[in-house]
């Protein structure tokens, strides 16, 4: 039985395992990730993603490393003391 | 400082005006600044410094910024120049650099062209915690480093980051395709030192 998303991006069997054009590919992949790329580039990365093994693999290292840096580097609050410095010293301008 | 040169002045507020700007623009960028700082410097005192630095700098300036633009953008260039020009000679940061990895990555940032793969798969980067992350991402020289900071984590457009930047959209693209790079080598370096199977497709064809 062959899944939904199998039939948008074709199944593991049916993908090529070596891509010709991996430079310009992960280019092309780095658009998408970072929400950049034109209709016209989205449209020629899904026609990759169904055909090449490579580009969705490529694709979901990249996604993942992007989501890691937002979700899952500590991000620090800003100390009260240096808000009440910064104020304290733009009220004395 | 140069601000005052490469930024003019656009409307002239008043006082009472300067503080509602400046409370209403800025401080909301507060925390997104001082973590900015921090993973510049690597240092919190540094990052504190650097922070109020910017903050006493865009208030001084507040009439080259007009009320309802980019405020966070105005403000990470700020802090981006007062890193390079005021922390960037003091910091401990040269010392952290491998000038192996700049060299080799800044004689091809101009030439995308070049193909490079790293063989990492996206299993091993969600294994790995924050802290691991954040390790690759601190080991990175610190113009690798900003560029994922500001795309990332921040967010920012690739024209944002051009102006923050002061650099063609082309070199934020290319810039940030060599960070990527260095960073999963970075990632798979930690992985493998911590025991994890970095290329298991690639084992397994053997």
């Amino acid at each position: 039985m062959i899944s939904e998303a199998e039939k948008v991006q074709g199944t593991p069997q049916q993908k090529k395992t070596h891509c010709e054009h991996e430079g310009e590919c992960m280019k092309l992949v780095q658009l998408i990730v970072d929400g950049q790329a034109t209709e016209e580039q989205m449209a020629q990365f899904k026609n990759n993603m169904a055909k090449c093994l490579p580009c969705e693999n490529g694709y979901e290292l990249e996604k993942c490393i992007k989501d890691a840096m937002q979700l899952r580097i500590e991000k620090k609050c800003v100390p009260t003391s240096l808000i009440d410095c910064i104020k304290k010293k733009i009220s004395g301008l | 400082m140069s601000e005052q040169e490469e930024i003019p002045t656009l409307q002239t507020y008043s006082e009472t005006e300067k503080h509602r700007v400046f409370e209403k623009e800025f401080m909301p960028h507060i925390d997104s600044m001082y973590n900015f700082a921090f993973r510049l410097t690597n240092d919190e005192d540094d990052a504190n410094d650097l922070v109020q630095d910017t903050y006493l700098k865009a208030f001084r300036f507040i009439n080259s910024f007009e009320e309802g633009t980019n405020a966070k953008a105005w403000l990470f260039r700020i802090l981006k120049n007062s890193f390079i020009n005021d922390f960037r000679k003091k910091s401990k940061e040269p010392s952290k650099v491998d000038y192996q990895d700049v060299e080799t990555t800044y004689n091809s940032e101009e030439d995308a062209e070049t193909t490079q793969t790293v063989d990492l798969r996206a299993e091993t980067v969600q294994d790995l915690i924050g802290d691991e992350i954040a390790n690759a991402l601190n080991s990175l020289p610190v113009d690798f480093r900003t560029v994922i900071i500001l795309c990332d984590i921040e967010g920012f457009t690739y024209e944002e980051m051009a102006k923050i930047l002061d650099i063609p959209i082309g070199t934020v693209r290319s810039r940030l395709h060599r960070a990527r790079m260095l960073l999963k080598e970075k990632l798979k370096s930690y992985a493998k030192n911590l025991g994890y199977d970095v290329n298991a497709d690639t084992l397994a064809e053997n």
